[in-house]
């Protein structure tokens, strides 16, 4: 069993069960998208880099992120994914609180039409709290390090195609993460896939169902890397959402979600629910 | 001018009396001279940890009990700190309702190497481990076996 070859994760990702969007369609020019949003998750099992669950400590962790999309033209857009701050707490400690790691997303259309096709380069920055430590309340001088974000500068490229069927649709992706280093020592690469199907319900009700697949590759090599730096997490994870329009600017979504052994074992992964609820605003 | 060179005189004597004085600073939390070692065993891994090394449970020369880490000790301090912890077995046994008859919280250990932690009052013969543990997750490191 190993603890710790994963953390980091088990602290950035475990709220990132409410999977973000990918698709083919790239923003038109002008055209603008935001939401802000609440993630919170509980939970105390926990998946170690040997895939045997641990039942530690209640774990608490919400973020607030806000998340923009601008038509630049030219079949481009600019994205953005901010977790403003992160909370993340044990039932034990004082809580850890920061930003978190910044991306920034620049996406591209391949290919317009009935069966877009995007690609997107995402720069992750290193702008959380990479040392944010957590005291014991029971035991004076002990403490752990919950950090905001990884520590680490990293790139996601994601190929991603979307297909309208009357008033419903599907998008597929597949994502590579160029992990680089902390302190010296060497992340181990990321690779995603996923899928989602969603549609109106009524003419202001739409729904979203998202499955998504991530595994790391390669051999671990810095255990130091695991429990609060997320190397090596590996799961399957599911969602179902809902967005409701009150009218052409504003909207509200909701959405829960989790993970659970699917096509890779659940690997450096807190495993419990976890639920958002946001506003969106558009300008179209 | 004549009148404060008794003054110099004192001044010097004082200094002199300072100097010839040895200070003694005791530690009470390490053992004073030699240190008897009465039982001891090397740590077991625990979920990847990578702890090992050997522990030392012994008195000093003036009847005091400590445990001793090794020079070669080391365990995961990537997530924080690490708690050090006195068991009547390799299990983790909780039982606060009751004053934690298992267990011993001996003190917080933050780095490698050799270090001592002071038993008091001394421990008796059914603490057979020590145990690192992770307090803020409920997660054990090692342990090791006392013999």
């Amino acid at each position: 069993m190993n603890f710790f070859k994963l953390a980091g994760f088990m602290l950035l990702l475990s709220s990132a069960s409410v999977l973000q969007a990918q698709s083919g369609w790239v923003k038109e020019k002008g055209k603008a998208f935001v939401k802000s949003d609440w993630v919170f998750f509980r939970g105390s099992t926990y998946y170690n880099p040997e895939e045997v669950a641990l039942t530690t400590t209640p774990f608490t962790q919400a973020t607030w992120h806000v998340y923009g999309e601008y038509g630049l033209g030219h079949r481009m857009a600019l994205q953005v994914y901010a977790p403003l701050l992160r909370w993340n707490q044990f039932a034990t400690t004082s809580p850890a609180i920061g930003q978190g790691d910044l991306k920034i997303e620049w996406k591209w259309a391949i290919l317009q039409g009935k069966t877009p096709l995007s690609l997107a380069i995402a720069p992750e920055l290193p702008t959380g709290r990479a040392m944010a430590f957590a005291r014991n309340l029971e035991i004076p001088g002990d403490g752990i390090f919950l950090p905001t974000g990884d520590g680490e500068f990293n790139i996601w490229t994601t190929l991603a195609a979307s297909r309208s069927f009357g008033r419903f649709y599907a998008s597929a992706f597949a994502a590579f993460n160029l992990r680089t280093r902390y302190q010296g020592l060497a992340f181990r690469h990321q690779v995603q896939a996923g899928a989602e199907w969603g549609g109106k319900i009524t003419p202001a009700l739409w729904f979203q169902m998202k499955a998504r697949v991530q595994e790391s590759l390669g051999p671990g090599r810095h255990p130091e890397l695991g429990f609060v730096r997320g190397d090596a997490t590996a799961y399957t994870g599911a969602s179902l959402g809902f967005w409701y329009e009150f009218n052409s600017v504003w909207g509200i979504s909701v959405e829960a979600g989790g993970f659970f052994p699917g096509l890779v074992p659940l690997r450096n992964l807190y495993v419990a629910p976890s639920y958002a609820a946001g506003i969106t605003w558009q300008l179209q | 001018m004549k009148s404060i060179k008794p003054f110099f005189a004192l001044f010097a004597f004082v200094l002199l009396l300072s100097a010839c004085k040895e200070e003694v600073i005791i530690d009470p939390t390490q053992p004073q001279g030699t240190f008897s070692v009465t039982r001891s065993g090397n740590f077991v891994a625990q979920n990847g940890t990578g702890s090992m090394g050997i522990a030392e449970l012994g008195t000093d020369e003036e009847g005091s009990q400590f445990l001793r880490f090794g020079d070669s000790f080391t365990t995961n301090f990537a997530t924080g700190t690490v708690t050090v912890y006195l068991s009547t077995s390799e299990t983790f046994t909780p039982d606060p309702a009751n004053g934690n008859p298992a267990l011993r919280l001996l003190g917080v250990t933050r780095a490698a190497g050799e270090q001592y932690f002071e038993v008091a009052p001394a421990a008796g013969g059914n603490f057979t481990h020590v145990i690192l543990w992770c307090a803020s997750a409920n997660v054990p490191f090692g342990f090791a076996s006392l013999q």
